[in-house]
């Protein structure tokens, strides 16, 4: 019965714990609310979207370049190919995750790989 | 690009409120009801039984406060203590069942509920770290504040 007890008293550390979790945790909303970020589910979808934005942006700055470089017969055209292709594809994925779970889901794919090369169209 | 938004349904938020101030009300109880000679009196007596008291307490009203506003923010600061009340409540039990069956099975159904909370941390965690991630990101760039408008 005394080791029971003991083992009973040891219950007192995770409880400190959750504690310090608590503290934790309240930093970390208070580093939210200073920071003026929204915390409710329209935000995260409309951050996906943005996020989307934000990859549709680049690959159109990408395509840009690809185009400068070919006007300009430079030999890096691979380089731009594949930057075109990462972000496409990115965003693509992106979108599928959000259309696949009804818009409500705040999740995002993983990232894909660096393409070694792009393939054929 | 249009794409179809959907907040948490009505339903979803009003059983939230209700599991959360569940945690809350039972909080309660054990702050005001009698001193017994339960579990938690012999192993947590004095301040920890109090500490206890507080973790449920704290955890289930942000909880509620998340789930009557629909942010994620109140879930998590809550979620960790009620995992915690909850993980500690059910291995107390589940130590000193005393030989009674009932006892350690409800032992493990709060271990179980602790499990679930701890999910539910992780989960609203990683939206915190995403958005302040991103947040701090739009802030290198120095374009706009990050925020949701």
């Amino acid at each position: 019965m005394g080791v029971l007890t003991e083992i009973q008293g040891l219950l007192a550390i995770p409880l400190f714990g959750g504690l310090a979790g608590l503290i934790w945790a309240g930093a970390k909303a208070w580093t939210l609310l200073r920071a003026g970020i929204r915390t409710d589910q329209q935000a995260q979808i409309a951050q996906r979207e943005r996020w989307h934005q934000d990859l549709l942006d680049r690959a159109e700055r990408a395509e840009q370049e690809l185009a400068e470089e070919r006007r300009l017969h430079v030999i890096e055209l691979d380089w731009w190919q594949r930057q075109v292709y990462w972000w496409r594809m990115r965003a693509a994925d992106l979108e599928a995750a959000i259309r696949g779970f009804g818009g409500g889901d705040a999740s995002i794919p993983v990232e894909r790989p660096y393409p070694e090369r792009v393939p054929h169209e | 690009m249009m794409w179809r938004r959907r907040l948490t349904p009505p339903f979803q938020r009003f059983c939230r409120f209700v599991f959360y101030s569940g945690m809350a009300v039972g909080g309660s109880i054990y702050l005001f009801g009698e001193e017994g000679r339960d579990i938690l009196e012999r192993t947590l007596g004095g301040p920890l039984r109090l500490l206890f008291v507080a973790l449920l307490i704290v955890g289930g009203l942000c909880g509620m406060f998340s789930a009557a506003v629909d942010r994620y923010i109140g879930e998590l600061i809550g979620t960790l203590p009620l995992f915690t009340a909850m993980g500690v409540l059910g291995l107390g039990l589940m130590i000193g069942n005393e030989g009674m069956a009932s006892r350690f099975a409800i032992g493990v159904i709060l271990f179980g509920t602790g499990a679930h909370f701890l999910g539910r941390f992780h989960e609203v965690n990683r939206e915190a770290d995403k958005a302040i991630r991103h947040h701090r990101a739009k802030q290198a760039e120095g374009g706009s504040n990050g925020r949701a408008d």
